[in-house]
């Protein structure tokens, strides 16, 4: 699989003791329809870190997250977590909690049983290890504060508001002190104000306890802000994974340059001149510093719209000309949407520059350390 | 574990079917037993014979009783659908009438009253009436059922999504065609499984045919059945070749529509 | 609608409520021909003294109530009643409920086939049930005492001796409540989350601790209204039973007061008593509800 490769991270050999964190190695999942869901040749979630698994719906994150949890069983493959091979043990077992999209707090107890049910559990189960009702009493507590809800603990779920049913979800898992901690969309459940807010709240959280942490998002932006580890899925297969500043600014594949980033990457089509340093295309051109080589007569050229800027300037890189359709205010930028001879494109304006009214030419620069290469069959990226 | 817990799981339903469904599966099988094997403890029964359903259809006229049970069981359905539709209807759409609490409150109470404690005024005004022996009167007096049926279509009607309706009234529909065209086009699958549950209901009543239909040739099939057996040496190849084509139709019925009767409860009050 | 309509609130509501109540008429007329009027007819009659035909009928007082009370019968009847009410409420709550759940716990395609299984005996005709048993109960010749033979066990005749004669007509009737209420637990539990028990597996939780700690939780209210609602609907199944296998017999064993009523008017043609058993049953009903009323009001509040 091309996803193979493009992991960064350390893939353990079979003369490696397995890394810390949660490995999925080789792992695949069908539904009885016989569709794949997930099919990884490995997927490493480093010890300490807060991964967020983002891609569009479909592509399997959310599948990766359930095996993980135990609640789902891979079809093949092995679940490792820090070095044990947990892909059979009950997902109570596996030192995992997990807060559900829509919290999945039992509506019938109060908040406090909520939380302390796993530890009143375990405590029934395993009278010798289990704790006893002080400790579990202590630990309840502790959460509750770390978490805002001392106020709140008699109350019962229906009485609760999104974001507070979202912090009982966060203290029903941590109170377990699990070496894994699954968040699976943990903020689409709330509105766009409180989102922000949960945020910085999932971050901190994550800063104190200072254990693993895995988070499923369709977001781009919820994942590119809170991660420490970043996992892009698309389709089942793993795209490419590394820290979100590395993935952001040498997305291995096309998927993964236009999927991350809003405004999406500008795409177009060039033609790779003889000498190797000129693409051009209708309404288009670009001028690199070093020439290419062994890349295919037409490639596909992709920039940011952040990364062009309308000031003219000599140094190496982009021009583009097109006529502004559209001009969209952000509060900090302006957005112009363009068209090209070669396509729409969008460029960023920032906020004190002049800003070019819609229907008048415009010409973008960008710097040629700022240009994307993919190859147009494969959709992989090409070194300049 | 999980294996014991499968295990466990379907001993259990299997137990309940079992128990639930032997007495009218033995009877089943029964039916088919010639006279001289009635009583033999195999379970299947070979070498079968239907000269108990030729008794029961000669003797004991089931075919005519069917009949009736089909016009009462049609015709009770049908009036309780129409008495009740509009209700149902109005009291979804007219949200803010003055007397819709009265109304719901009225139909609910009507569903809890004990039957029982109605049937001597009910048998007074059906005599009243004339029609005592009378289809009419084996019809119409069972509309005091039809609170079910506007409950039930109520929470039908509820469920359907309350845009298309506010759409039509942007389009400046009137509430009956609204009714008409939205609700009846939406309602229909509902409409199918409230009125198969109503039917099944009206044809399984014991009660009130045998009140008002004295003669054993006008009466339905539960009431006729029972006027077949005694205390004393019952017939029981003929007649449980009788229960079973008693039975026969409704329980067609609801193996073609378990699946829309299912989805009719799923919409019931119980949410 | 139009605008004008919509600010001036007055009128249109009128209007409005005008033409629901247009709506409600065939509704409200059939059930006060029906239910209301015949109501308010039985608490008249319970008054009197009237064999249902004769033209003249005489004040009674409260005589045809005190009749109820003397009569050994009615108390019997009565007590009949209660131990039949007690006798259901397992089978209209927790059995239907254990069906139900595990038929939730693992949906598919045997479940399915469950579903329908289990939803037969509201379909069966009752007077076909009611033969079906009274074949294979037959004292002499039945299946279940050849089977108890077979086995060296003495012969039962269940419909025939006091002791055992109620309980039969239970177990005749209990198939209809299970199945019935086995689907309406199943439509409750389609609104439990299912996240909920996935939670619970996270949290350790076995199977059973699951299905006692999480799930049965949260259908306490679906339990309280079947059992409610079974001690409504559960009297005509009973009758029909009771009508065809014992007529309240052996030595009124199996009487209770539904059929008891029946056999006052249709049989003694005794209009009053017959009524005033009527109300008798319908005011212990009222505080049947009025007691399920609190009991769910004060659930309501606890949550």
């Amino acid at each position: 699989m091309t996803s193979a490769k493009l992991i960064e991270s350390p893939v353990p050999g079979a003369e490696n003791a397995p890394p810390a964190g949660v490995l999925l190695d080789g792992v695949s999942k069908r539904f009885d329809s016989g569709r794949a869901a997930l099919d990884v040749a490995s997927l490493h979630v480093p010890s300490g870190s807060l991964t967020v698994f983002v891609g569009p719906s479909g592509c399997g994150k959310t599948t990766a997250l359930r095996i993980v949890s135990g609640l789902e069983e891979p079809t093949a493959g092995r679940v490792l977590i820090d070095g044990t091979d947990v892909t059979h043990a009950p997902p109570g077992r596996r030192g995992v909690s997990m807060v559900f999209q829509d919290f999945a707090l039992y509506p019938h107890m109060t908040v406090e049983r909520n939380i302390s049910f796993g530890l009143r559990l375990a405590a029934k189960h395993r009278s010798e290890s289990g704790l006893d009702s002080a400790e579990i009493e202590r630990r309840v507590t502790q959460a509750c504060e770390s978490l805002g809800l001392t106020a709140l603990r008699r109350r019962r779920p229906g009485q609760l508001s999104g974001g507070e049913r979202q912090r009982v979800g966060l203290a029903r898992a941590i109170v377990r002190r699990p070496k894994v901690l699954l968040l699976d969309e943990p903020l689409s459940a709330l509105d766009a104000q409180l989102r922000q807010q949960a945020r910085a709240e999932l971050v901190r959280l994550h800063r104190e306890l200072g254990n693993t942490v895995v988070l499923v998002t369709h977001d781009q932006l919820e994942a590119l802000s809170m991660a420490t580890h970043l996992v892009v899925l698309s389709k089942g297969h793993v795209l490419q994974a590394g820290s979100p500043a590395e993935v952001y600014r040498r997305p291995q594949d096309e998927f993964v340059a236009t999927f991350l980033g809003s405004p999406p990457m500008n795409l177009a089509t060039v033609t790779v001149h003889d000498t190797g340093d000129r693409l051009t295309a209708p309404g288009l051109g670009a001028r690199l510093p070093r020439p290419l080589r062994g890349v295919p007569a037409e490639v596909r050229l992709g920039w940011r719209p952040g990364d062009g800027t309308l000031r003219h300037t000599e140094a190496p890189g982009l021009v583009a000309d097109g006529v502004v359709d559209l001009v969209e205010f952000t509060g900090d930028a302006m957005i112009a949407q363009c068209t090209g001879d070669s396509g729409r494109w969008a460029v960023t304006v920032p906020a004190n520059d002049p800003v070019p009214a819609a229907g008048e030419p415009v010409r973008v620069h960008v710097p040629a350390e700022r240009l994307h290469l993919f190859d147009p069959a494969t959709g992989m990226r090409l070194e300049a | 574990m999980r294996v014991g817990n499968a295990v466990g799981r379907h001993a259990l339903l299997i137990a309940a079917v079992v128990l639930m469904l032997l007495p009218v599966v033995w009877g089943l099988s029964t039916s088919f037993k010639p006279l001289s094997t009635i009583y033999d403890m195999s379970p299947i029964p070979w070498p079968g014979s239907l000269e108990n359903y030729q008794a029961a259809l000669g003797r004991y006229a089931i075919g005519r009783l069917l009949l009736n049970t089909l016009v009462m069981a049609a015709g009770v359905t049908v009036a309780n659908i129409l008495v009740a539709l509009p209700a149902a209807y109005a009291l979804v759409r007219f949200e803010k009438a003055r007397g819709r609490g009265l109304m719901l409150g009225a139909v609910g109470a009507a569903l809890l009253i004990p039957p029982q404690a109605l049937i001597i005024p009910q048998f007074l005004l059906t005599t009243q009436f004339g029609w005592q022996g009378n289809p009419i009167g084996l019809i119409i007096p069972q509309l005091g059922t039809s609170a079910l049926a506007v409950l039930l279509l109520r929470d039908h009607i509820r469920a359907l999504p309350p845009s298309l309706i506010g759409a039509a009234i942007l389009e400046g529909a009137t509430p009956l065609e609204i009714l008409w065209h939205v609700v009846l086009g939406l309602l229909r699958p509902a409409l199918g499984a409230v009125s198969i549950l109503l039917f099944i209901n009206t044809w399984n009543e014991y009660l009130w045919p045998l009140l008002v239909m004295p003669n054993p040739e006008d009466t339905t099939i539960q009431p006729g059945l029972a006027l077949f057996t005694g205390p004393e040496n019952p017939q029981y190849g003929p007649l449980l070749a009788a229960a079973m084509l008693a039975s026969l139709p409704v329980v067609t019925i609801y193996v073609l529509a378990s699946r829309r009767i299912a989805d009719a409860f799923l919409h019931s009050g119980l949410r | 609608m139009t605008l004008a309509t919509q600010t001036k609130a007055g009128p249109a509501r009128k209007t409005g409520s005008a033409l629901a109540w247009l709506y409600f008429t065939p509704a409200i007329v059939s059930l006060l021909i029906w239910v209301y009027g015949p109501l308010l007819f039985t608490a008249v009659l319970s008054f009197l003294d009237w064999n249902l035909v004769s033209p003249d009928a005489a004040w009674q007082g409260l005589r045809n109530y005190g009749t109820l009370v003397t009569q050994p019968e009615f108390g019997n009847a009565a007590w009949n009643t209660v131990l039949y009410g007690l006798c259901v409420l397992p089978f209209a709550t927790v059995v239907p409920c254990a069906l139900a759940i595990a038929m939730w716990k693992r949906p598919g395609r045997a479940s399915e086939i469950y579903r329908m299984l289990l939803f037969l005996p509201v379909v069966v005709a009752p007077v076909a049930n009611a033969l079906a048993w009274q074949f294979i109960l037959d004292p002499l010749h039945g299946a279940v005492n050849q089977t108890l033979r077979a086995v060296g066990l003495p012969a039962v005749n269940w419909l025939g001796d006091p002791h055992t004669a109620l309980l039969t007509i239970v177990a005749v009737t209990v198939p209809k409540v299970v199945a019935l209420n086995t689907l309406l637990f199943g439509a409750a539990l389609a609104n439990v989350d299912r996240r909920t028990v996935e939670a619970a597996r996270m949290d350790d939780a076995r199977e059973g601790e699951i299905t006692r700690a999480v799930v049965i939780p949260q259908l306490r209210r679906t339990m309280i209204l079947l059992g409610m609602l079974s001690l409504v609907v559960v009297w005509p199944w009973l009758f029909t039973n009771i009508s065809v296998l014992t007529r309240g017999g052996p030595s009124n064993a199996t009487d209770n007061v539904y059929f008891r009523l029946y056999t006052y008017a249709f049989t003694f043609f005794d209009a009053g008593t017959a009524s005033a058993a009527a109300i008798v049953i319908a005011v212990a009903f009222g505080l049947l509800l009025a007691g399920y009323a609190f009991l769910s009001r004060r659930f309501r509040a606890s949550r």
